[in-house]
């Protein structure tokens, strides 16, 4: 019977590369790939610009509340100023729907534009998908609005696709606000990880996230 | 990372031998591994800031190659490289020291169980850190050691006799 350990030491003493790529190749590949990334998001927000400009565009005309629109007199939304976050999804198929909902404590009005989220672990690290940060796209509408004091105002977010990273009891949603981060645990279900990859590579996962919308009443 | 530029090129001059010695076992295959060990020292220089901290910035770099190497296999990339590896011997190693070829052995293995053999057995993590380094049960663990091992030793054993 062998000696595992000793033949696995052996075996990976072994297989030690005996001529590692130059330090200087290596920093090279690393610039060459930090460009390419650069790049890649230059074009993700041109893209991501143009298509928040046509949705507003679109959807400007549709308004039916004056009162709602964004007043660019009160100061933007701050921590204290939204009170708790609250946030729930149900998974449907391959994706969780659902929303998050904030309500301006203040006594004042106060603006608030398309959320800031990230997805965190129960402790409150960030979840990874592929071992990324999990993508939060923006989806209409995106226009900043104005929540008028006591009112609330409602986000629609959906988390689709596969999540096979470190297992959490619950999702932290964590908002970023400008003068502090509200955040709130998610309850209920966290994507599975897909053994179909048939729409979905493996642990791949994306988010999308709506502004806000002033509910009615 | 400007500063500490003398520190990471320590670190990788130090460490990158060694991490490929050993996720060669864990891939059963060398040149994935210096791939894997590649980009992990390249996600490492993105991040050495806080990395260098650590009280052991090898075994982040470590777990980010098992890590890479996980996803590799889920993605099936290497599918039919490995069935090709398989079918075709390897070449014969010139050195008659260590006539075992251990990484033939592995090879035979499902990945989940070369890694949990590798992490145990060849750098000594207990079988809860290695429960918690790949967020699987304990019991997954040890069922995976055993019959790992039930699998290995055999092919160990047969190598050693294939090659006397």
């Amino acid at each position: 019977m062998p000696d595992l350990k000793a033949v696995l030491e052996a075996a990976a003493r072994r297989e030690q590369s005996s001529a590692s790529p130059r330090y200087e190749d290596l920093l090279s590949r690393a610039e060459r790939r930090r460009r390419r990334r650069v790049v890649a998001v230059l074009a993700g927000t041109v893209l991501l610009l143009g298509a928040s400009a046509v949705l507003i565009g679109a959807r400007a005309p549709s308004h039916t509340n004056d009162a709602l629109r964004a007043d660019t007199a009160a100061p933007a939304c701050g921590a204290s100023d939204v009170g708790e976050l609250e946030a729930k999804w149900t998974l449907r198929g391959l994706v969780l729907n659902g929303s998050m909902t904030v309500r301006n404590v203040s006594a004042h009005a106060c603006r608030l534009g398309p959320p800031d989220v990230e997805l965190q672990s129960a402790t409150h690290q960030p979840l990874l998908s592929e071992e990324r940060l999990i993508p939060v796209d923006f989806v209409a509408p995106v226009a900043v609005i104005t929540i008028p004091p006591g009112r609330a105002a409602q986000a629609v977010l959906n988390w689709g696709g596969g999540y096979c990273d470190v297992p959490t009891p619950h999702v932290v949603l964590a908002v970023r606000l400008p003068n502090g981060i509200r955040s709130a645990n998610v309850a209920g279900a966290v994507l599975p990880c897909l053994s179909d990859v048939t729409y979905y590579r493996h642990g791949q996962s994306s988010a999308a996230v709506s502004g806000f919308r002033v509910i009615p009443g | 990372m400007k500063a500490s530029d003398s520190e990471f090129h320590e670190l990788y001059a130090a460490s990158y031998a060694r991490l490929v010695g050993i996720l060669t076992l864990g891939a059963a295959d060398r040149s994935e591994a210096e791939e894997v060990v590649q980009e992990a020292f390249l996600q490492l220089i993105s991040r050495w800031g806080t990395v260098s901290t650590y009280d052991d910035p090898e075994a982040w770099v470590r777990a980010v190659a098992f890590r890479r190497l996980s996803n590799r296999h889920r993605r099936g990339r290497l599918s039919q490289r490995v069935f090709r590896r398989l079918e075709q011997p390897r070449e014969p190693r010139p050195s008659s020291t260590e006539p075992v070829d251990v990484v033939r052995a592995l090879a035979a293995l499902p990945l989940a169980q070369r890694k949990v053999i590798v992490l145990h057995h060849l750098l000594d993590w207990s079988v809860e850190r290695v429960a918690a380094e790949l967020g699987i049960p304990v019991g997954t663990v040890k069922s995976r050691l055993s019959r790992g091992r039930a699998a290995l030793l055999p092919l160990l054993e047969s190598e050693v006799i294939d090659h006397a």
